[in-house]
């Protein structure tokens, strides 16, 4: 400053009075205070805001002054206060004051800004704070410099030109956010460094090339940041995704060329090459010599792979699965109170039209009733005037409600974005290769060959195929029962298969791999292929299927027969199959884990059984099963008891209530509608059924009706578990025979004690 | 040289201001407010009179357009001085009657530049 009088007197005012106000507006500004500020409250917080822009400006303190300057259009824009979002808007405000507090305490004692004050508070508001970027100490003496020209924001070209550079420019903006989208998710993909270089030097060079300085100019900062990064010199990181975020923003107003929005162009321009030159200096020191990595570029890639990892405990993954699930559940059951809202909404509206009517009416009908007896009917007419008045306040006020409503669903939305992102994350964290089990399917394969006197090979493909963690550890036991059946009677006496002109050597192998979003586990052998007689002589011999139902059946369905509890093909390897898993158990296993089994035979070619998984596994599903599938597993022997079925629309619900039954020792199947609840409901006996009324296909009542009007169903206890509270639905409901009506959310000992009328005492119910 | 009334309700501000002023041996008589502006004016009769427009009370725009109404002082330059930058500003300022408009932050020259052209 080239007026030096007395400076450190001067800031000792500066840094006084602004932690006067700022003082005064952290007091004011308190969350836990739920009112909403007084239009002159706002203005004097604008007053404070708006003075500390003006003298911090003025002392050079550029990151302050702008802050400081949000601050006040903040407060500028909240009056008149709105009381939704108020309180949103004063976390905010409170982490601004904080912040500007910080500065000028650092101001005070090192009278100088400290940018890096700054930096927390832009990582926590990315898009408030968009326009908000310090300019660094380095960067301070540009705006000695001339300033640049309006021409290079936006240069004198012709349309010609224009009609061809700005939709070829526009193709590669696109190209690089799309990029710049993939970066953030997976900053190593060699793919996208080299798409996201190739586009940004593309668009740097048709910009100069037509004479759009400004784009060229920052376009080639970012080519010099993606070389660097491309080169293995840099890393992409988050930061660096905003960064060049911001500046296709900037490069988009610049091929706007609107004049009204020269200075926006201009305002944002310097501080977003100085950030992007900044970042290129700043890596390329921190960055090993360029030499170096070329030599063995491996092994540092190697080494700063270990560094960015860590090991947590499979432990911790669980928790933070578990709390995922429960933010899951959280979020649709408020997305739930948000539909009631909604309802509520509507019925007020076409009450507040009715209303609206009926004055109109009465209006019309009084016209002249009034005018001609005016001090008659005084009283009369003021009433008129007063509801009048009145109800266009409430449908203002209803106006503002619908609107907060849908302002909450629009959040909502981004909620659930968010939470199906972080599951994604978290549920891929927890992937690992399949191969880790294989040497446990190699041990067992040679068991059971050795049991049984066969030569057996294993084969394995897919080993690097990524399964969840938790689902890998219950395939153990099913795969493991699969190739051990191939092996115990899968396959042919040797001579046989030479008869037959196989090799003598049986084949067992286990493919895995990935298929769009599935895991598809291939057990294979080429053996005997399975017996169809022999498995229907079995079913009818252990009454699992009437004689003259299986004559009837087709192959493929002799085949499923398999899958049914109680049929065990053990009658020649007995013990060896070891394990007590039946192939019912595999099954459930896996359609538990929403996946399905299909087997392909063929006669003396072989058996192939098919495993298909989704690649995640919802956290939910996850934590259900992960109680209950080992106490499945032991009580093979038992008879089938389908327990309760619970249909509902609502997937949340569905593995709410699941739950809440399963933790509760019962045992659960769910429907997704009326339609398929039905079917369940038809195909097997369930002790009680569970419905919620409104569901797609066929609602509850439908449900309801149609399970009385059936032999089978006629006597199964239901249960209405709904929204719906008035007596309309419940009378309706209990004249079609509901034993009992609950009303949603249902209270978990509620419901137990409900369900305990019905279902015999469960046999593992844990103490809650 | 000129007798200069400076308004600004930011004492910081009010200090720099009035340094940058003695520096160019302006005298400068400060006040933190348009409180009674026109007594204090009619007392001290300044040449030239600087002001903040966002401030408590009367803010720089109102007490200008009060001046600018008042015989005593229209003829007295006025000059705005305000951090809010934009044309729709300056343009309201300049409705005020106000002569000159500087906006922060300013460097020395700039607001001595515009405070001899209002003054000439």
């Amino acid at each position: 400053m080239p007026f030096d009088f007395d400076r450190q007197a001067l800031l000792n005012i500066f840094t006084t009075e602004a932690s006067d106000g700022l003082l005064k507006l952290a007091k004011a500004l308190d969350p836990r205070d739920g009112s909403t500020p007084t239009q002159e409250a706002l203005y004097e917080h604008f007053i404070i805001a708006h003075n500390l822009t003006g003298a911090s400006s003025l002392y050079g303190f550029t990151g302050c002054a702008s802050l400081a300057k949000i601050l006040a259009r903040i407060l500028e824009q909240a009056a008149p206060v709105s009381p939704t979002e108020w309180p949103s808007t004063v976390t905010i405000l409170r982490d601004i004051v904080t912040t500007l507090r910080a500065q000028i305490d650092n101001i005070n004692r090192k009278s100088t800004e400290d940018p890096t004050i700054f930096e927390d508070l832009k990582a926590r508001y990315p898009r408030r704070l968009r326009e908000f970027l310090p300019t660094s100490p380095a960067a301070e003496p540009a705006p000695e410099e001339a300033p640049l020209p309006d021409s290079y924001f936006r240069p004198d070209l012709s349309a010609e030109i224009l009609e061809y550079f700005i939709p070829e420019a526009q193709e590669y903006l696109e190209t690089i956010s799309s990029c710049l989208l993939r970066m953030e998710k997976d900053p190593t993909n060699k793919d996208t460094i080299h798409q996201l270089f190739r586009s940004v030097h593309t668009l740097k060079g048709s910009a100069y090339t037509v004479g759009f300085q400004a784009i060229g100019d920052l376009t080639h900062h970012m080519e010099d940041i993606m070389s660097a990064i491309r080169d293995g010199k840099m890393q992409a990181m988050a930061e660096l995704t905003d960064l060049f975020f911001h500046a296709v923003d900037e490069v988009r107003l610049l091929l706007g060329r609107d004049p009204a929005r020269l200075p926006q162009m201009r305002w944002q321009f310097l501080p977003l090459t100085q950030r992007l030159r900044q970042v290129a200096t700043v890596q390329a020191e921190k960055a090993p010599a360029p030499a170096e990595p070329q030599e063995r570029p491996h092994p540092v890639g190697a080494k700063e792979m270990a560094q960015s990892t860590v090991r947590v405990s499979r432990d911790r993954l669980e928790r933070l699965l578990n709390l995922v699930g429960d933010v899951v559940i959280g979020r649709s059951r408020l997305e739930q109170r948000v539909t009631v809202l909604e309802q509520l909404a509507c019925q007020l509206h076409a009450h507040k039209n009715r209303m609206l009517e009926t004055v109109r009416t009465f209006e019309e009908k009084h016209a002249d009733f009034s005018a001609l007896e005016f001090d008659k009917s005084n009283d009369f007419h003021i009433l008129a005037r007063c509801i009048s008045e009145v109800s266009a306040d409430v449908s203002e006020a209803m106006a503002h409600f619908s609107n907060a409503i849908r302002e909450t669903r629009e959040e909502m939305g981004l909620f659930q974005q968010m939470t199906s992102n972080l599951r994604d994350e978290i549920a891929r964290t927890r992937m690992v290769p399949i191969g880790s089990l294989f040497t446990r399917f190699q041990k067992a394969v040679r068991e059971m060959a050795r049991t049984v006197g066969k030569d057996v090979e294993v084969v394995f493909t897919g080993a690097t195929t990524e399964v969840d963690a938790g689902v890998v550890q219950r395939l153990v036991d099913p795969l493991i029962h699969m190739m051990r059946n191939a092996v115990a009677h899968g396959f042919e006496p040797p001579a046989v298969r030479k008869a037959t002109g196989k090799p003598e050597k049986c084949t067992v192998s286990l493919h895995a791999f990935t298929r769009g979003k599935t895991v598809v586990i291939e057990i294979e052998d080429d053996g005997v292929g399975l017996n169809v007689e022999k498995i229907k002589a079995k079913a009818i011999a252990r009454g699992l299927v009437y004689p003259e139902r299986a004559t009837a059946m087709s192959p493929a369905e002799l085949i499923k027969l398999i899958y049914l509890p109680g049929f065990s093909t053990a009658e020649e390897v007995g013990d060896q199959a070891g394990r007590g898993v039946g192939m019912d158990v595999v099954r459930r296993v896996i359609t538990d884990l929403n996946g399905q089994i299909d087997i392909e035979t063929e006669p003396g070619v072989g058996t192939k059984f098919t495993v298909s998984l989704p690649l995640t596994i919802d956290p939910e599903c996850q934590v259900v099963l992960a109680k209950d599938v080992p106490s499945r597993l032991q009580r093979e022997g038992e008879k089938e008891d389908l327990g309760i079925l619970l249909v509902d629309d609502s997937l949340s619900v569905r593995r709410l209530i699941g739950r809440m039954l399963e933790a509760a020792g019962y045992k659960v199947q769910t429907a997704a509608d009326g339609e398929e609840g039905l079917r369940k409901a038809t195909a097997a006996s369930f002790q009680v059924i569970i419905a919620d009324l409104e569901m797609p296909k066929m609602n509850g009542f439908e449900l309801i009706q149609a399970l009385r009007n059936r032999p089978e169903t006629k006597s199964t206890p239901i249960i209405v578990m709904t929204t719906r509270a008035d007596g309309e639905h419940r009378q309706l409901a209990e004249s079609l025979g509901v034993f009992s009506y609950l009303i949603k959310p249902v209270e978990e000992r509620a419901l137990i004690n409900e369900i305990s009328q019905f279902v015999s005492a469960p046999t593992a119910a844990k103490p809650r | 040289m000129s007798k200069i009334v400076l308004v600004d309700d930011v004492y910081a501000e009010l200090r720099l201001i009035e340094g940058i002023l003695k520096s160019a041996n302006h005298t400068v008589v400060s006040y933190m407010s348009t409180d009674r502006l026109e007594e204090k004016l009619a007392i001290e009769k300044p040449d030239l009179i600087i002001m903040d427009v966002v401030m408590r009370g009367r803010n720089g725009f109102q007490a200008c357009r009060d001046l600018k109404n008042d015989d005593r002082f229209k003829n007295i330059p006025v000059l705005l001085c305000t951090s809010k930058g934009q044309e729709s500003d300056k343009f309201w300022g300049q409705q005020q009657g106000a002569n000159a408009y500087v906006v922060k932050p300013f460097k020395p020259e700039g607001l001595l530049g515009a405070v001899t052209k209002a003054l000439g």
